[in-house]
Order: C-alpha cells, then structure tokens, then sequence
C-alpha cells in the first residue's frame, strides 16, 4: 500500500508526449501552409512575407549586429522593470492580502490606477525621466505590477479564510500565521500574478520603446515598419514571441522548484 | 504554559489531573442575525466530562453542537455561562481540534502537518518535555505509528485519500498532547467503510493515548459506537435533551460495532432524538 513507486505511473508521461507532438505538428503544419500560400498567391512582399524570408531576415539582422543589440536592450529593461514590479507588489499585496486596514486604505488607489489605461500614463514618465532606459523601465514595471498586487492580495485572503481557523485552534501568533500559512499558502496566486505580469510587460517592452528609443525590439519593429522592411517587422515579433514563451516555462520551472506539492489552486 | 512539570510518555494520560477534564456551566451563546435580531444557539447548558473520558454529542443540524464545542476550543465566546478545561479557561490549555473538512496545509508533508502546533511558539516557549527539537521529532514519529502514517510521512496531503487526509488531522491534534480532543464531525465526508474503520482506529489511538474527547457528530451509530456517553441535544435554542450512558467496555470492536447491542442502543438515541424532547417541531404524528 504504502509502495512509493505506485505514484509514479507511466501514463501521464505518454499522455504529455502526445501532446507536445501534436503542438509540434501543429506550428510546422502552419509554417508549412504559410510559406505555401505565400509562394502560390504572391501577395505584396509590403503585407505578407514567407516564413524563409524572415529566417533569412533574422540572420542578416543577428549577422550585422542590430538584432543582438535591440535584444539586449529590451532584455535589460525588461529585467529591470520585471523584477522591479515584483520587489514592490509581492510584499505590498500580502500586508494588504492579510492587513485590513492597509487594504482599506491601498484598495481605492489600486482601482483607480488599475483601470486606468496603463499606456496613457506612459508620456509621463517620458516627462518626469527623460528618454532614458529610466523611462522605460517604470512604464514596464507599472504595466506589470498590477496582476502581481491583486493576485497576491486574493492568494493572502483566500488562504487566511482557508486556514485561518487551523491557525487559531493552534494559538499561533499573529507573525506565525503569516510566516507559516499566509506565505506559503499564497505562493501559487503570486506566480500566477507573475505569469499574467509577464506577458504585459512584454507589451510594456514594446509600448515604451514607441515613445521615443534608440535601440531595442520595440524599436527595430517601428522602424523597420516605417521603411517598409515587412520581414523585419516579423522578426522583431518572432523574437518577442519567443521570449514570451521561454520565459513563461521559466517561470514554471521556477514554481516546480518552489511549490514541490504541486498545488494548483489559481494557477492558470 | 500550560503542560504539566513532570514529563510524561506520550502514551500516559495527559488528563490524569484531579478535577474534571470539562466543565462547562449555565453556557448560553446568542449570535445577532443579519436582521438584528437575536439567535439563541445554546440555552443553559451543563456538562462534566471526566479524564479520559469520551463523550460523543448528537442532534438535529442547527442545534449548537459546533458551536459548544468551538466555545470549549474557545474559537467562539459564550454570552453567558463558563467553559474550563483542566481546570483553565478554555484558550490557555493546549487543546487539540480536528475539523470537519480536511485541514491540513497543502504546502506541507504529513510529517510537517503533523508537527505544525509543535513547531509554534507557544509550545517551544512553554520549555516542557515538547521544548526540544528531538523531543518534537520522536513525538511526531511515534504519532504517525500510532495513527497508522509512519509509511506516509514524506507524502503531500493531496496524495492521500480522504481517509488518511483525516488521520493526519487527527495526528496534528494529539501532537501537541491536548488536554481534551475536539472533534468537529470528523468523519462526516467519508464513505461509510472508511468511517467504520476509522471509528475502529480511534477508539485504539485515544485509548493508548488517554486522551479525554468530545466527539460531535450527526451519525448516531457512530456516537453509539465510541462514546462512553451520548449527549443528545435539541435544536434552537439548543439545550440537552439527554445523556445516554453506554455500559460497554472500551475499546470497542468490530464485533460490537456489527451487535443488536449497539443497533438497540442505536434505537434508543434515535428515538429520543426523533421522539422525545430533541425532536424539531415537538412530537411527531405516531
């Protein structure tokens, strides 16, 4: 009964291999009816450019130079804004999440910048910070901080209307509470907060570099757009994809090592 | 604070105080509905429970028996009437509670759940035998070979079926060696074989561990089956009915788990709980 190989059974694992076949099936099946169509009907090489043509695109643009420099970039700032949205919405939202009166008094401010459009507070920072990477970075972190703070203030007061009372019948402390139920307890809202944080901050990337850059993805996609330059364009969206999607599994390799029990609870 | 000077094996009776285990007296408890107005869930009630002894509470859905039993853990406060345990107010002597719902932390391996009252301040600061980390750890061994986990202490409660999900809960309460085990309908989402088999288990595990419990259930077999005495209680306000005291040796087995002798006293609960003053609405047609 006890036998602790029983839980690992092999069906899953063949279950998930299909999966990741038919995903794989799926993208070159696209690709492949992309090129075709591109080759058959000719369209305008303004509008629509075959899969081959942006390969090569990519590595006439990694080959001079600018691809890697526009990636480094907008890495940079992402990172910085990414990191930064977490330093500040993970500890505010669980004193909010656990603390009544904080929330009361955050809440009114968290709705009222939350709905607002995020992008049109964009020239401001270009006015308070210049066109620096400054700028940037904090149009990036306030575009992803709000996932993160709302998440993490759900996780904390689910988990204290959960398990509050397992706190209480063990007369833990208020700090206990918090350190041995709250945290943990809220760790899979937080990384959905992350996840949703990352794929805005992505768009936080581009958005920023629209206001005004000399160098980054954002950039490469205007001005390549502004000269025409179609198989660029998609590059600079291929590579934004791409990064969209290593660094979301990043983040669940990240949450495998850190929530071991394998919880899902507001995990999408 | 609140464990004894001399150190004791787990397995001696922490209730072998002199005194009763629980004393409860005149407790009344009125909550304010959301209209304003008054809800009378407990009237008046008295109850003495001995050390090591175990009291199992009956009644109709809405008669207070939660809540008695919250006032006892004093996660509620009476509006009248007093509640001690060993002697003490309820809320400054370790009590054990298990939930009706499987409470245990998802974060944490059956070991950790077991170990989680263990490892909080007031214990660790209350320098008994329960003080040391070693001593924290064999506790925590010897409970999960009481309760029948011991090949499970690595697991996460999800892995567990309900059952075991239920025995570990039961473990976390008995690891901080309780002045009295409340059990809030523990077994309630069980499938019945499951629930016989842990009733089986528990009359063993409270038994060896000398633990004085009250027992709230709707199930009246089950009260039957493992109380010493049977408390049945009338809905709103809720009042005791009667005490039904069982003169059957403990521990109880599955042979009388299975007797007429328990289907008879069954009988006898059930009809005072569907005939006599527990009844909801007065006397039924006959």
């Amino acid at each position: 009964m006890a036998d602790r190989r029983e839980k690992a059974p092999d069906a899953p694992t063949s279950g998930r291999a299909i999966t990741a076949r038919r995903a794989t099936v799926s993208i070159l099946g696209g690709l492949v009816l992309w090129e075709l169509a591109v080759r058959v009907l000719h369209p305008s090489p303004l509008s629509i450019v075959a899969p081959t043509d942006v390969v090569s695109a990519f590595v006439r643009l990694a080959r001079d130079g600018t691809l890697w420099t526009d990636f480094r970039v907008s890495m940079q700032q992402f990172l910085m804004g990414f990191a930064l949205s977490a330093a500040i919405a993970i500890p505010l939202g669980l004193v909010m999440g656990a603390n009544r009166r904080v929330h009361d008094y955050g809440d009114p401010w968290l709705t009222i910048l939350y709905t607002t459009p995020n992008v049109a507070l964009a020239p401001l920072f270009i006015i308070w910070l210049g066109f620096g990477n400054a700028s940037h970075v904090a149009i990036i972190a306030l575009v992803a901080i709000f996932p993160i703070l709302i998440n993490t203030i759900e996780g904390v007061r689910t988990v204290e209307e959960e398990w509050n009372e397992v706190g209480a019948a063990f007369r833990a402390s208020r700090p206990e509470i918090f350190a041995k139920i709250d945290l943990p307890g809220s760790l899979p809202y937080i990384f959905t907060g992350l996840r949703l944080a990352l794929a805005r901050a992505l768009v936080g990337v581009v958005v920023a570099d629209l206001f005004g850059a000399s160098a980054g993805l954002g950039y490469l996609l205007l001005n390549s757009a502004q000269a025409f330059k179609t198989a660029d364009v998609f590059v600079a969206v291929t590579v934004l994809a791409a990064l969209g999607v290593f660094l979301t599994g990043g983040l669940r390799l990240l949450q495998n090592k850190l929530m071991p029990w394998g919880a899902t609870t507001g995990g999408a | 604070m609140s464990s004894s000077t001399t150190p004791a094996p787990v397995t001696a009776s922490p209730a072998a105080r002199t005194g009763e285990a629980v004393q409860v007296q005149g407790a009344c408890k009125e909550f304010v509905d959301p209209h304003g107005d008054r809800l009378r869930v407990l009237d008046d009630i008295d109850l003495e429970i001995k050390p090591g002894e175990f009291v199992a509470i009956v009644g109709p859905s809405g008669c207070g028996k939660t809540t008695l039993l919250r006032s006892i853990q004093g996660l509620e406060r009476l509006s009248a009437g007093t509640v001690t345990v060993a002697g003490h107010p309820p809320g400054e002597i370790a009590t054990g509670f298990v939930f009706q719902r499987a409470s245990l932390l998802p974060w944490k391996t059956v070991e950790r759940n077991v170990s989680f009252g263990l490892d909080l301040r007031v214990i660790r600061s209350a320098g008994g035998e329960l003080g040391g980390k070693e001593a924290r750890q064999r506790q925590v061994t010897e409970l999960l070979e009481l309760t029948g986990l011991a090949d499970f202490r690595h697991y996460y409660p999800r892995q567990l079926s309900g059952g075991m999900q239920q025995r570990v809960n039961l473990a976390r309460a008995l690891a901080i060696e309780p002045a009295v085990l409340l059990m809030d309908e523990p077994f309630s989402s069980l499938d019945a074989m499951t629930r016989e088999k842990l009733q089986r288990d528990l009359q063993r595990i409270v038994l060896q561990a000398g633990t004085t419990t009250i027992f709230v259930t709707h199930d009246i077999r089950e009260a039957a089956f493992q109380a010493d005495r049977v408390v049945v209680m009338s809905p709103r306000p809720g009042r005791i009915a009667r005490i039904f005291t069982i003169d059957e040796p403990r521990r109880r087995t599955a042979e009388y788990q299975n007797s007429d002798r328990l289907a008879e006293t069954a009988r006898g609960i059930w009809t005072e709980l569907h005939e006599g003053n527990a009844s909801e609405g007065g006397r039924p047609d006959a």
